[in-house]
Formats: structure tokens, sequence, C-alpha cells
């Protein structure tokens, strides 16, 4: 097996394949305190994607790490890049790490994925064999060489990195099945020795793609490892390899091993344990056989887990006696700055905000719309008004006003294709444009001209009303000041021939409404433009704006600073932008069912002129 | 999650099904499910071959060496056959150190023959081990110098899953010339089915070619035929091949067709997200509701049983679920209920450790579980998970104190703060129950955000009103089990 020897070095670099944020920026944090020049992963991975950058950490400064959609580009554009960490799922890890071992650029690929079915990692195996590469997993958290290379997630935080002095190399190398004990084992190292030279974890299925063997033969020839730490598990026959390989004397460096799993006689029936490779089997594949055997070929074993850190100390110290080993001389860390969520979470820093919000709350169980749930919503008699209640004006309002806000939205929902807004809309649709454009289009005309005289009316009939000012005085006041008085006049309707919809508003607010003052106030104004003109009617503008003075004058739900206020900012343009919308989207839907072409105005109808 | 067994029920019924839809064969062979729930007239409406042929019947449980405990019954008609079966449904019986209740049987055809093949798949790291022998049933072990066994390697068989007859040849080299080319088509249709299906391991031992390719019928029984019952303690259902019985139903025929008398299957249930459907086939008859059932039929899914002997607890069936549920990884096994050290370890490597060393300071009998939680399981099941846990560890209390060992390594990306959480929330629900039991808790653990999980194990002590010890990176992983067993001791 092409095994032999150093598989990274301080200047490998890795492709990243489905890239998670976290364990690429850990391997990046990794480089920066072994201080590295070049960070350890040239390009990310995202299946699928178009490409791009991906921002990241190296020590202090940010970088731009490039995105590809596809190993073949990725590997083409970075040949330096030798290993291939492959993040994918278990049910696309094949695929994946069948076409990294293709690639000729790339000699290790690292499998983290669990449950990859057996049938396809040996195929991966065998085809990693006959190609000269190294197969690292499944179902492992990757391995690290300290002070060069780093696989994913190994050794946790950054902390625990420096605290088991992976930033510098030691003497040891170590590999395992297990990922978590293969990081409890760099801190063991750490206390027991001058350190990790190299660990790998090979994972716990049934066939991983290298075996404890297979890295042990590796690190035998890698001179800066002195003594090697093996730590297996019941089930399978891998540690035999080793026990092999020790005898012909292709391992000779000192072993330390244990197999753990002893317990497996406790069971009485066959259990599975954690990993899927460790099944209380046979005999030969227990613990106890392997350890036995081990300690035949001349590893050191002690007679527990437990007298495994005194072991492999005694061992160390054994060797730095004989001078063998030179212990590595400890080396300072780099400092790198917290990131700004873990010293938010640590309480060491507070980060203003830079959006406030009042209306709804997304984050529980479910959203609430100024803190009634959906569930409230939808079960209880709650309708279009109601939700515009909450979220516009931050109550509940009573029924009689929230059916009044929705007969408001349905009269003002649509006003026939002609209107500007709908024939925006009807244009941008023609123009092969989606709804929202459309739309947007139709909305976009709504203004002091076409649909927002209602605010406009409004506050004209507050401040005239609140004052007391006579009606005559106040359309002649506005008269002279060259200002139209919103809310009166219609192009079509006149004293005779009244507007259905103010009708319509009118009873309604006179039957329910606790008063109507400004309605009052509104038709007293009507009453004397009349007079001048017979199409100088309330509108329905004039109408709405009026009624809902009278709204927040009267129900008792608003203050008078709140009304004002409400008035001042919008809500009522805001009433009729919601309502035409549903207007707009229907012309715009209603082009594009038709299949209508472009429109283009026609030449006849317009006057050339200069 | 790995390689799993299934029944010889399910085993036959796929192998059946998808050997027809690969290598066009049809195989006579004919299963039936008999369980406490079966309902008679039922099971003949899904079936009625059980009524015009004899019939075996045998307990489907993952153990061998049924002939040897009484456990099968021979060329029965289906009456005797079902009464065969009641009269042993439920009998407890000892294999091979695990007892346990009988409770599932398999009928099928009973098969008179007179050559009994072995032929046995499986799965190993660099390929497949293909072994066949022409003396096989329970004297295989006699014969093994008769076994021939072909090793192939991954890259040798391709496409995947075809083999050549060059590579089936020595497997039947010894074999007359007019039965080779229907054991090269079986062998090879097997290993197609093996491959397809994500099989590690496929035995059948033994195996027949059948003569008429037909179950055999009743009505073509020859009374001064029938075979007599088999004594107690009588070795198995198949004669030796030696001498012909007066039984049989004749010589070879090259015309016969492959049976398989005795079979069994593992899955690699990894790859059930790709194969789930395919496995169907073997599921069993609660989930295929027959023609004659009155409930809609039921999504099938193949059964993983658990091994003979292994009966779950409720609260292994909980965890169980919880595991089957989640991408996480969550195991629980009680080992003695009455046990005073329980185990709520984080980790796959490390839960095996910590199960040692208790075993290793002589504490084995005291051990109440081996269990695990690993692969970042969310803060509600760990706190499923640990309450579960909690359950068991305060039950059958003896008025002597207990021990909880919450241990794990250091994680590589598990945040230790966020499991805790949820097993913080199952402590203080259970606070009384712990108090009660005289618990005491040990708590050691390292990885991404550890001190804040510490922190919070430390503050949870004088508020549950039971002591925690808590330990951190900077001692060793399995030190706490000393000190849970010293404590034991305490009053």
């Amino acid at each position: 097996m092409g095994l032999l020897g150093q598989l990274f070095c301080k200047e490998t670099q890795a492709i990243f394949y489905n890239y998670k944020e976290k364990p690429v920026q850990r391997m990046l944090d990794f480089d920066f305190v072994c201080g590295r020049e070049t960070p350890s992963v040239a390009a990310v991975i995202v299946p699928g994607s178009s490409g791009g950058f991906q921002k990241l950490f190296f020590g202090k400064t940010e970088i731009a790490i490039p995105v590809f959609g596809n190993i073949a580009e990725a590997t083409r554009k970075h040949p330096r890049a030798d290993v291939f960490i492959n993040y994918a799922s278990y049910r696309s890890a094949y695929e994946s790490t069948l076409d990294a071992l293709k690639a000729p650029t790339i000699r290790t690929v690292a499998v983290i994925a669990e449950g990859v079915p057996e049938k396809d990692t040996k195929h991966l195996i065998a085809f990693a064999r006959a190609n000269n590469k190294v197969l690292i997993g499944p179902a492992t958290v990757g391995g690290v060489q300290a002070g060069a290379f780093k696989i994913g997630d190994t050794a946790g935080t950054l902390d625990n990195i420096i605290a088991c002095k992976l930033h510098r190399p030691g003497s040891v190398g170590f590999v395992s099945k297990s990922g978590g004990m293969s990081n409890e084992m760099y801190n063991v190292l750490a206390r027991a020795t001058d350190g990790l030279y190299e660990g790998i974890a090979i994972g716990g299925d049934t066939f991983p793609g290298s075996t404890l063997s297979d890295h042990c033969l590796r690190y035998e020839h890698i001179p800066a490892i002195k003594m090697i730490v093996v730590l297996g598990e019941l089930g399978g026959t891998d540690e035999y390899g080793l026990v092999e390989a020790m005898k012909a004397g292709a391992v000779t460096k000192p072993v330390v091993a244990w197999v753990s799993g002893t317990c497996a006689k406790l069971f009485k029936s066959e259990v599975q344990f954690g990993h899927a490779g460790a099944r209380s089997g046979g005999d030969k594949e227990s613990a106890q056989a392997k350890n036995a055997a081990l300690r035949e070929a001349g590893a050191t074993v002690p007679d527990s887990f437990e007298g495994l850190e005194a072991a492999i100390g005694a061992v160390y110290q054994k060797l730095v006696a004989a001078g063998t080993l030179v212990p590595a001389a400890d080396v300072p860390a780099p400092a790198i700055p917290q990131d700004l969520a873990a010293a938010v979470a640590a309480g060491k820093v507070r980060v203003p905000t830079h959006i406030v919000s009042t209306i709804c709350d997304d984050r529980g169980e479910e959203p609430t719309y100024y803190g009634v749930t959906m569930s409230e919503l939808i079960e209880g008699d709650y309708g279009i008004g109601d939700v515009i209640s909450l979220l516009w004006f931050k109550r509940k309002l009573p029924k009689y006003a929230t059916k009044f806000i929705e007969m408001c939205v349905m009269l003002c929902a649509d006003h026939g294709p002609c209107v500007s807004g709908a024939h925006n809309a009807i244009v941008t649709s023609r123009a092969g444009k989606d709804v929202v454009d459309s739309l947007v289009s139709g909305l976009l005309t709504i203004g002091p001209r076409f649909g927002g005289a209602i605010d406009d009316a409004a506050r004209l009939f507050k401040v005239a009303c609140d004052a007391g000012q006579a009606p005559p005085d106040f359309v002649e006041g506005l008269k002279k000041k060259g200002v139209r008085v919103s809310g009166i006049g219609h192009r079509i309707k006149s004293k005779d021939n009244r507007d259905k919809r103010v009708e319509l508003l009118q009873n309604y607010a006179r039957k329910f409404f606790p008063s109507t003052r400004y309605l009052e106030y509104a038709v007293a104004v009507e009453t004397y433009t009349l007079q001048k003109a017979p199409n100088l009617v309330l509108n329905v503008d004039g109408c709405i704006g009026a009624l809902f003075l009278d709204l927040l004058a009267s129900s008792g739900c608003f203050s008078e600073a709140e009304a004002s206020q409400i008035v001042e900012i919008g809500y009522l343009n805001a009433l009729f932008v919601v309502a035409r919308a549903i207007g707009l989207c229907g012309h715009a839907l209603d082009q594009k069912r038709l299949q209508q072409p472009l429109y283009r105005h026609p030449w006849e109808d317009v006057l050339y002129t200069s | 999650m790995a390689r799993k067994k299934i029944r010889e029920f399910a085993a036959k019924s796929l192998l059946k099904a998808h050997i027809k839809r690969l290598a066009g064969i049809d195989l006579p062979i004919q299963v039936a499910q008999f369980t406490a729930e079966t309902n008679k007239s039922d099971l003949l409406n899904a079936n009625p071959w059980l009524a015009s042929t004899k019939l075996v019947v045998k307990p489907d449980m993952l153990f061998g060496q049924r002939g040897k405990n009484d456990l099968v019954g021979l060329n029965l008609d289906f009456n005797q056959a079902i009464d065969f079966a009641t009269a042993r449904l439920n009998r407890e019986v000892t294999i091979n150190g695990c007892t346990g209740p009988i409770s599932t049987f398999l009928l099928e055809p009973f098969v008179p023959h007179s050559e009994e093949y072995y032929l046995s798949i499986t799965s190993t790291r660099g390929g497949w081990e293909v072994a066949f022998s022409e003396a096989g049933g329970i004297h295989i072990e006699e014969n093994w110098d008769k076994l021939r066994t072909v090793t192939l390697d991954v890259l040798e068989v391709s496409p995947p899953g075809k083999l050549t007859s060059e590579q089936v040849a020595p497997l039947i080299s010894g074999l007359p010339l007019e039965v080779k080319p229907a054991l090269e088509r079986f062998i090879t249709a097997a290993f197609a089915v093996f491959h397809d299906l994500d099989m590690t391991l496929l035995e059948m031992n033994p195996w027949t070619l059948d003569a008429s390719g037909q179950p055999f019928p009743l009505d073509m029984r020859d009374p001064g035929r029938q075979r007599p019952a088999l004594p107690p303690g009588h070795a198995g259902p198949w004669a030796p091949a030696a001498s012909p019985s007066p039984w049989t139903c004749g010589t070879l025929d090259a015309s016969g067709q492959p049976f398989p008398l005795d079979m069994r299957v593992e899955l690699d249930d990894t790859a059930r997200y790709r194969c789930a459907a395919k496995w169907a086939a073997g599921a069993g008859p609660a989930a295929q509701a027959g023609p004659g059932s009155s409930s809609a039929p039921e999504p099938s899914e193949i059964e993983f049983p658990l091994p003979f002997g292994r009966l779950l607890s409720p609260a292994e069936t909980t965890i169980a679920a919880l595991d089957e549920a989640t991408g996480a990884s969550l195991k629980f096994t009680v080992l003695n209920p009455q046990g005073r050290v329980w185990l709520m370890v984080a980790g796959g490597g490390a839960s095996v450790i910590y199960t040692d060393t208790i075993a290793d300071l002589g504490f084995a009998a005291e051990l109440g579980n081996y269990g695990e939680y690993s692969g970042a399981p969310n803060t509600a099941e760990t706190y499923q998970y640990a309450r579960t846990v909690l359950d068991s560890a305060t039950s059958n209390t003896d008025g002597r104190p207990r021990a909880l060992l919450i241990g794990g390594g250091i994680a590589n990306f598990t945040d230790v703060a966020a499991t805790f959480t949820g097993i913080i929330q199952a402590l203080k629900e259970k606070a009384g129950a712990l108090q009660a039991a005289k618990v005491r808790i040990f708590v050691r653990r390292g990885g991404p955000n550890w001190q804040k999980g510490l922190e919070l194990m430390r503050a949870l002590g004088p508020q549950i009103g039971v002591p925690v010890a808590v330990y951190g990176p900077e001692s060793s992983m399995t030190g706490i089990c000393a000190e849970a067993i010293n404590s034991l001791s305490q009053a």
C-alpha cells in the first residue's frame, strides 16, 4: 500500500468538500498558531454552486478562499492541494470520494461521514490501493500532524490544541479507531511525553479505509517519530496486522498499545457498542486476545486503560534516558483574537444591536404578531383586519374597527384597468417582467395624484375640525393658498350620482362607530363644495380619511398623540397600498394568463409636436 | 449501525423475490411466519400452499442447532405443524448460554432430497469469499476438506456483482458435468442478489437441487415413504447424503431447482436509504397485509430482530426508538437492573473504556448498564436520553448508595454546555428520585465550551440536593470510576 512515510507537512494544502464553516475555520486557526504561511485549505467545494469566494479568518485578518461547484475544477485549479477532506453525507460520500481518488493531484482522502455502506467503502479501499492513494475513514474525525496540518474538527478548540502542544511537533505517532478518544489521547500524550507528532483516527467502521497497522508502518518510516501509541478496540482483526508487522520486524519502534472492550465478556448475548466495527464477536476479535497478541509481539500493553498513561510515560522516559529521544522544546503559541460570538457567549464583550423591532417575534415555538400566536390567530376569530391592527397599531381593536379596516381593503383593492397603477402593472406584465416587477411598477404610481389622497384628506380634516373651523372658511382658506381640497371631487360621480362605496362606508360607520364627528365635518365640507360644482362630492379617499379619524378618536384605543402620529407618518396611505396590491397582482397575472404581447402605445394616440 | 442479522423467513423471501428479478430464476421457495399473533385461517388464506404440501416448522430466531432442542417439526400437515409450533410457543430455551422464549416460527414445504450442498458468501475487507461444498448440512465440519473457497478481490468482480464462469469454476470443479450449469447459474445469481441487496453474509447450509422443481406434493405422497418423526436429540432434519434414504425423490436431476433448506443472511443496515424498498420483500406478514386481511397494508419494512435472548426493557425500547429517529447515536443496554453503578457516557470509544474500567475495578456485577450518546444529539434528545437512563438508575434500589457517572473524553466538536443542558434538565426533574436512591454523581468531560458546561454541573449539586463531583480535561478520563466505586462503600 502506498502509505510509506509522511502524508502531511507545513505546506500541505487541502480541498474541502461540502463546505462547513466551523471545521474550515478551525483548520485555519490551527494553521495560524502553527506559524504556517499559507492556509491549509486551498479551496472549498460547495457541490452545484457556481463558484465565488468564502470569507474566513486567517489569524487576525480575513482571507477569501475560492469556492468551486465540482471536484474536477477545484483539483485542476489547485494542483498543489493533495489532500481531500470530504464532509459529504453518507449518501453521497462514495461518489465524491471516488471522484477525488481519481483526480491525479489528490494523494490522501479523509471521509468524515458515518454510515457509508460497507460495499461502497470496500470499493473505495480497493480503488485507493490500486492507485497508490491513502484513504482515512469513513466515520472519522480525521487526524493531525502537530505544527503542520490538521483535518477538519480534529483536536477541537484552539485552547485544547495549545494545551495539547499540537502547534509544534512532538515525538509520538498515535493511531486509534475512535475520533473522540484521539483527542483525549492528545491530552494524555501532552502530559506523559513531549507530545504528538502525528495522530490519525481511522474510524469506527468494520472496514476502515486505512488500518491501524497501515499507519504504524508509516510512522516507522518517519524519523521524527520515536515511539508509537495505539488505541485499538474489540471487533475486527486489524490489530493482528500490527502484531504481524512487529513480528516481521517491519515495525521496530517502541509500541505502547491498548485494546479497549475487555468488558464485552460481561454481555451474555451479542451487543453492538457505539462503533459499527465494535462487536463482541469471536474470541480472536476480543480485546483480551488482541491485547495478549500485542504484548507477545513486544508491545508495551498495560493491564487496563487506566495504566496506559503511565505505560506511555515509562517508555518515553526510557527513550529520553537512552538519548534516543530529545524532548521537543515548548514553543509559545501566537494568540488569536477571540471570535465575536464566543466572546459574547463568554460575557467578555457587549455588542450594540443595529436594528430594533417591536411588532413581532419569530424566535419562539411559533411566530407571534405583537404577542399573539399563530395558533390563536388561526384558531380564534381573527381576520386580516386584526392582523393589520396587531402589526401596524400594535393592539387588538374592537370587531367593528377591524371589520371597517377590512371593508377599506376590499373597497380599495381595485378600480379597473385604466387607472394609472393598474395600467402600469399591465404594461409591465406584458413586457415580460415577473409579478413582483409588475406590482411594484403599479405601486410606484401611488402618490399625491393617485391613491394618495387618504392621508392628505385626513390631515386637512383633522386640523380644520379640531380647530373648529367652519367648512366654508376651510375650503376658501385652502383655495387662497392654491391647495386642492383632498378627499373632495370625482371625475364622474356627482351630487345625483353618488359613489356607492362612500355610501356603504357612511352607513356602516353611522351604525357602528361611537362617533362620526369627522365624517359629519367632511359631509358639511361636501355640502359647501357641491354648491360650487356638482362633481365636488366627498370621494372614497376623503370618506376613509374622515372615518379613520373617527375611529382613532372614538374607539378609546388611541391617545390623542397616537392618533396624530398615525395620521402624520402615513398609515392610511399604507392601507391603500396593501389594498391596491391585491388588484395590481390580479392585473399582472391576468395579462400573463392571457399571454398578452408587449404593449406599444399607438402613434396615432400621440401628439407629435415641438 | 452495522451488519444486522435477519430472520430466515426474510432471507428466503428476499432470495426468492430478487433472484427472480435479477436472474430470472424461479425458486420454489415458500415461507410463512407463525407467531402468537398469527391467525390460523388468515395464514392459510394468505398462503394456500400450506394446505397442499407436507411442512417443516422450526423456530426463526437467529440461532442454529434447532434440531438438537426438539424444536424442528418435519413432514407435518398444516394442522400438525401449527400444533407443533403452538406447543413450543413461548417455551424457554437456552442456546449458547442465552435464555429466552421462542416467539417466532418458520413454516415451509418439507422437501425430501438426497444431495446437501453448502454455499456461503462473506464480505471481507478486500472483497468476498465464496465457499461451496457438495457435502453440506450438519456434517459440513466433518467434511471441511471438501469445502472449496474462492477469494475475490473487489476490483476483480467487474461489473460489480457479476461473477464469471472462470471465477465460479473452482468451486464446482469436482461435480458431475450435468449439474454444473445449474450450480454455476445459481451461485452466480446468488452473488448478484448478495451484491444488489447490500448483504454482508449469506449462508445456505444445506441447500439442494429439488428434483421436481416443486415442493413435495401431498397427492403424490406414498405412505410407505413417509419418514417417521425424528427421535428427540436427533442431530438434524436432513439425512447425510452418503446413502440415499428410501424417502428421497430420486437421484440428482440437472433440471432440478435449487432449494435452500436452511439459510441465514446479514444485511448492511447503513444501506437502508437505498435498499429499503428492495428489502421490503422480506418484511413480515404483519406489514404485508394479505388479501384476507381487513386492515390497510402498512408501508412494509424489513425487521432486524434482536439477538436471541435479548429482550428490550421499556427503557431500552425508548432509547432504541430515539436512536432510530435521530442522526445522533444513543445506546442503552441494561446489564443489571439492581446495579449500583450507572453510566451516561459521551462517545462510542470512551463508553467502552468506562465500562472496561468499572469491570477492571472488580465491579462488573454492580454495573447497571452500557450506554453512550454521541454525534451531537440536540438538547431535547439528550434530555430524553438522560431521563430514561435516570429512571433505570433510580429503580430497584436496596437502600445502599449508588453512583452515576456522567463521563466522556475531550470532545472534538460537540458543545459540552449544550449537551449538559439536556442532562441537567433531566437531573433536576428526577432530583427526588436521585435523592431517594442515594445517588452520587461524578462528572468528567472536556471539549468545546467545557468550562461553562462544568460550571453548570457544579452549580447543580446544591440545587438538587445530590452530591456532584466535577472534573475537567486536566484529570484523567476514567479517574471518576475509582472515586465512584469508593463512594459506594461510604454510608
